[in-house]
């Protein structure tokens, strides 16, 4: 089924140039670029109203960028029915707000909604719609209504509706937002199976500490234009970049430079951008056997 | 009154008996009271009903009751009209104004209260059905009866985004009073202008942004859902 145009090509997604304005006017994206490589974890970071959702709409074919190009496995995005039909069951895309998602009344039914549209059968969708429910952790939900949920409730339902399709892409805005610490950690490690086995995952969010952790890419936007890419490593290196586009450094990241400046750790070595970078660098100083 | 339905849709005993059997019964109860003038009838199905409610689907009975409520004040003041005639012949009650004679009459105060058995009985059953079975298997229940989709599936988004507007008017009131956009006559009317002009416009963006979203899992002509899963 999938044909890859070229075997030697590894970018799975590019966006070269893209331009895109809102009827209003207002710039969404300002001759943007990126890469993101097939099997990657890749967050995508910014201040609010710098692009993020903007771009996910263009990665999925609902918006067409006025100028520049986007391909996907080095084909330019095709927007007729069937192309849009053949890429949206491809790359999946978990919207930001919940409540625009869901339609049915029914956590099933909307889960189940995704597959069939697939052309699955009701069996097989079925089977779809309880493996998603439980991985999602959301299978004590199953016979409530929608309109009764919490918003981290509604978001883990967005998910299980996507993650029912099992796309070779998955795009989630923001997650992570409105979940509590466990359920937060629960989504992440189901974002970590997803991607042992083989999806490529895109994720904005604002903590960069779990950027630190989770994401082997990142790209920053600023303004609708991409002013980073890259590791996150090589990201937290550059204050004075995150600084302008309004973003932090993880904590353990400001912990090191807060310890150095009192003195109590040497200067000069790379900074830590987790917290067992920072234990190891404490305890090397202050434990050495 | 909507609130209190739909809440026992999700949660009575009988919420996951198949839909198909439950619009059976709501039928037969239908068919009885209204084909059946007599009073024995229409008493024996509300009888029913309130026992399957009350014992099947463990629907408190003062629930059923308030409900029942509702409609039977209408019913009340429409079928009393009929009771009431000129110069009745079997008068059991009457009155003169003026040179006329108003009263009631023995026929009529039996035809009025049959009529007013029989319009419970049908409403009791259709309450026993909208009770007992959630808006997503009343939906599948139409599909089954070959309801044009285009029907089914403006029930299944319209039943979907009434609560979402009311969460959102609710959302919106509370928002305005925390900033004591109700505290005075003026303030209310114009808070009041604004939460109706916002409504309005955020669910026309909410039709276009659901498009988008419904689209992005390859939505073509047909809201294709499973059944729900019962029991
Ligand atoms: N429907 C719209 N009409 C007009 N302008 C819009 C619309 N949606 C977004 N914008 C504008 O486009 C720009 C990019 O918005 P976008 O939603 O992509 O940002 P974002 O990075 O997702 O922000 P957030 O972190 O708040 O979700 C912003 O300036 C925003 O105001
Ligand atoms: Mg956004």
């Amino acid at each position: 089924m999938i044909n890859i145009v070229n075997p030697n090509i590894h970018s799975l997604l590019e966006a070269e140039h893209i331009e895109f304005a809102y009827p209003d006017g207002t710039t969404g994206l300002n001759r943007l670029s990126m890469t993101i490589q097939q099997g990657r974890k890749v967050a995508i970071v910014g201040a609010n109203g710098s692009g993020k959702s903007t771009l996910f709409l263009h990665l999925n074919g609902t918006l067409k960028p006025r100028r520049g190009a986007i391909r996907f496995q080095g084909k330019e995005l095709d927007y007729s029915r069937k192309g849009l039909r053949e890429l949206r069951s491809r790359i999946g895309l978990v919207f930001q707000d919940p409540d625009v998602q869901l339609f049915s009344a029914s956590v099933e039914q909307d889960i189940s909604f995704g597959p069939l549209n697939m052309g699955l059968s009701p069996a097989e969708a079925r089977q779809r719609v309880d493996e998603a429910l439980e991985v999602t952790g959301i299978g004590d939900l199953r016979h409530r209504p929608v309109h009764g949920l919490s918003y981290g409730q509604k978001k883990r339902v967005c998910i299980a509706g996507i993650y029912a399709m099992k796309p070779e892409v998955i795009i989630l805005d923001e997650p992570l937002a409105w979940l509590d610490p466990v359920g937060a950690k629960h989504i992440l490690a189901l974002l970590d199976r997803l991607h042992e086995a083989g999806t490529t995952v895109i994720m904005s969010l604002h903590q960069m500490d779990i950027v630190a952790r989770w994401a082997q890419d990142v790209i920053v936007l600023h303004k609708g234009e991409t002013v980073f890419e890259g590791n996150p490593l090589s990201l937290f290196a550059q204050d004075d970049l995150l600084h302008r586009c309004g973003l932090e450094t993880p904590w353990p990241h400001e912990m090191y430079h807060d310890l150095v400046r009192m003195g109590l750790l040497p200067p000069g070595e790379a900074a830590p951008v987790d917290k067992s970078g920072l234990l190891d660098m404490i305890n090397r100083k202050f434990c050495k056997r | 009154m909507i609130f209190t339905i739909d809440q026992w849709a999700w949660s009575n005993g009988l919420r996951d008996t198949s839909p198909r059997r439950k619009g059976l019964a709501a039928l037969v109860g239908l068919i009885l009271s209204l084909s059946f003038p007599l009073p024995a009838v229409s008493v024996t199905v509300i009888i029913l009903t309130a026992l399957l409610l009350t014992v099947k689907a463990r629907i408190p009975l003062r629930t059923f009751l308030k409900l029942m409520t509702v409609p039977a004040a209408f019913l009340l003041t429409g079928t009393v009209t009929i009771a009431f005639s000129l110069s009745p012949v079997d008068a059991v009650w009457q009155t003169s104004i003026y040179s006329y004679v108003i009263g009631i009459s023995a026929q009529g105060l039996q035809e009025a209260s049959t009529l007013l058995l029989r319009s419970l009985g049908a409403t009791a059953s259709l309450y026993f059905f909208v009770l007992t079975t959630p808006m997503v298997d009343a939906i599948e229940l139409f599909n089954d009866l070959r309801t044009p989709r285009v029907l089914t599936d403006l029930m299944l988004l319209t039943y979907r985004f009434t609560f979402v507007l009311m969460e959102t008017t609710q959302a919106m009131i509370t928002a305005q009073e925390a900033r004591l956009g109700y505290t005075t006559t003026a303030n209310s009317f114009r808070s009041f202008g604004i939460l109706a002009a916002n409504l309005f416009i955020r669910s026309l963006l909410r039709s276009r942004d659901l498009y988008t979203a419904l689209a992005a899992r390859g939505y073509e002509d047909e809201l294709r859902v499973l059944p729900r899963k019962r029991g």
